[in-house]
């Protein structure tokens, strides 16, 4: 894995990917930080991070989309698959150096809030776990670019991917609100995804039986739930559409909490798109 | 060293390796020859652990590539059809994590880097960038990174491609110096490049090993007779009658010069090993005719691979290339 990592991370900082990536973050951070702290003088630098989420959200694929998709496309994938090194290997060695990058900004930051402590006080504890979820949150998101950039072997179709992915992620909450909360809208939404999940799976498998058999059967499922528990359907939907919105967990961060629930989401969600990842990959050498 | 059982693969229908048997023997070179889609590249990529096969299996050194992928793959170097190489990188910084990938450590790393640095002749320029090298000698750190911790295994694909003439033999020369060594498998749709350079020759076509043998073998084994072929300045000709009853000629073609007016073209076959160069051109000359070409020829190795690969079924148009690698990237 630290042989991956090490040839990412310098990856990065060959081309001028890193930079860019370090220069504007900083700025963005450094502006907010003035802004919020200094102009409207909050005393909390974890308000700081809840304006600079949205700007992160959208520089995310800048650091993932080459990761995976880059690989395929100069043919060095088959280098690293005939090394004897594994798959989950390859894609946390890619997924630490990502996360590394987007972690220098960061690094720099923990020195704002000492910084602003020369001017009044400042509550240590909050700032820092807003650091560190902030981190994770990355992460978080990182695993997702990653996944995508594994689906196709084109740049720029990887980027609009994730760029469009994070950004479903963020306005998530709003569009789960946009959506009526009645057991009526939950089984029909449930069910046009369980089609659409069965006809993905007769695409790849070609399986009729397969693909048909799966949607029909969840379905059932939830005809079968509709007619007789009407109640666990009451907004259902909003809650899995909720599940998706990576970003909005770090609002208790910023109310000063410290969210377990939302440390165990991230930590899940990145070790959930590994997978995916490491299974896209598997696949391919199937097909 | 390696052993490939009943080795398939199938995309979309479409059998690129077809029920595929080899045994590797150590400390040889093997050719793999075949017409473009023949299936080389995905029976080398099934062989490294890039590509799983349908169904069958491929051992390396006794490990399973599918169930053992990490002690298999130790043993092999991979030089695949497209060198995978990093533009960004320099070949020094490019060998130094291959090194890595294949867990070279410490000491060893830097005298590595260097001894295949030598081997390919690419110490001057260990320190450019890849992307500003040319094709030829992207070609050479390719095969640098094939040969890098001196594994047992080598594979080659089509390793002189995009070469000029003079890289094409010292690329030649390595391989032979390799062969001592290591076992090693190279591809080519080039013939005289595996004749020049194998112990054994493995043709496949459609998928399907159709002969393995060293290149005298299948000339043996596959064309058995030499051709002699005269022109004959004779005012006519009744070859049959002439030379039939000479011993172990096998077939007589005689028929008027389009060349030459008042001559005849005369091939007789008979079997290799023989020499009836005597007989038959004493015959000629007592008829009272003149030789103004006389040639025998045994079959080149370019007869056997069209032969090959052609007579079984001459309807069926070659295909494009069916493996990944292939279509997109030509």
């Amino acid at each position: 894995m630290s042989v991956v990592y090490k040839k990412e991370l310098k990856g990065y900082f060959n081309s001028m990917t890193g930079y860019v990536y370090v220069a504007f973050a900083l700025a963005v951070i450094g502006v907010y930080t003035y802004a919020v702290c200094l102009r409207q003088v909050f005393p909390n630098f974890e308000y700081v991070l809840d304006s600079v989420r949205f700007l992160f959200a959208l520089l995310m694929p800048i650091l993932t989309m080459r990761t995976m998709s880059e690989e395929r496309r100069q043919r060095t994938d088959q280098l690293l698959y005939s090394s004897p090194i594994s798959t989950w290997s390859i894609v946390f060695g890619k997924f630490f150096a990502a996360l590394t990058v987007y972690g220098l900004p960061l690094l720099v930051s923990c020195f704002y809030p000492v910084l602003l402590s020369r001017f009044g006080s400042v509550n240590f504890p909050t700032a820092y776990a807003g650091i560190f979820a902030f981190l994770l949150m990355g992460g978080a998101a990182i695993a997702i670019g990653i996944f995508l950039s594994s689906l196709t072997d084109n740049l720029m179709v990887a980027a609009v991917l994730s760029f469009g992915a994070m950004l479903i992620c963020y306005i998530m909450p709003s569009l789960a609100n946009m959506v009526s909360a009645s057991a009526m809208t939950s089984a029909m939404c449930f069910a046009v995804l369980a089609i659409l999940a069965g006809y993905f799976i007769y695409e790849t498998s070609r399986n009729l039986i397969l693909g048909g058999g799966i949607a029909a059967v969840v379905v059932g499922a939830l005809l079968a739930v509709f007619r007789f528990k009407r109640t666990l359907l009451e907004g259902t939907f909003n809650k899995a559409m909720n599940a998706l919105s990576v970003f909005s967990r770090f609002d208790s961060f910023v109310y000063g909490v410290f969210d377990l629930k939302a440390v165990i989401y991230f930590l899940t969600i990145i070790v959930l798109f590994v997978f995916f990842t490491v299974q896209t990959v598997e696949k391919r050498r199937w097909s | 060293m390696v052993e490939i059982k009943n080795l398939t693969k199938i995309y979309d229908g479409h059998k690129a390796v077809d029920d595929l048997s080899i045994t590797v023997e150590d400390g040889q070179v093997y050719g793999f020859l075949g017409p473009n889609g023949a299936g080389k590249s995905t029976t080398m990529n099934i062989m490294t652990g890039c590509l799983a096969a349908t169904s069958g299996s491929v051992t390396i050194n006794g490990y399973d590539i599918l169930r053992q992928p990490t002690e298999a793959k130790k043993c092999i170097g991979y030089l695949p059809e497209i060198p995978p190489l990093y533009p960004d990188m320099t070949p020094r910084e490019y060998l130094t994590f291959v090194c890595g990938l294949k867990g070279i450590k410490g000491k060893d790393v830097k005298a590595q880097v260097q001894r295949v640095a030598e081997m390919t002749r690419i110490e001057d320029h260990l320190d450019r960038l890849i992307k500003h090298l040319s094709k030829g000698y992207k070609q050479r750190v390719g095969i640098a990174q094939a040969i890098l911790g001196e594994p047992k295994l080598i594979i080659l694909d089509e390793p002189t491609v995009g070469l000029d003439p003079k890289q094409i033999t010292e690329i030649r020369e390595l391989i032979r110096e390799l062969g001592g060594r290591h076992t090693v498998i190279l591809s080519s749709h080039i013939l005289s490049e595996i004749s020049s350079v194998c112990d054994k020759i493995m043709i496949i076509r459609k998928g399907r090993l159709i002969a393995c043998d060293t290149p005298e073998g299948l000339g043996r084994a596959v064309l058995g007779d030499t051709v002699l072929n005269a022109t004959v300045e004779i005012g006519s000709l009744d070859a049959e009658k002439l030379l039939g009853h000479i011993k172990g000629v096998t077939s007589i073609k005689c028929e008027p010069s389009k060349r030459d007016q008042g001559c005849f073209e005369l091939s007789v076959t008979y079997a290799q090993g023989e020499d009836l160069r005597k007989q038959v051109s004493t015959a000629l000359i007592q008829a009272g005719g003149t030789l103004l070409a006389f040639k025998e020829s045994t079959p080149s190795l370019e007869d056997i691979f069209l032969e090959l690969t052609d007579s079984d079924a001459p309807e069926a148009p070659e295909e494009p290339e069916q493996t990944e690698e292939g279509g997109e990237q030509q």
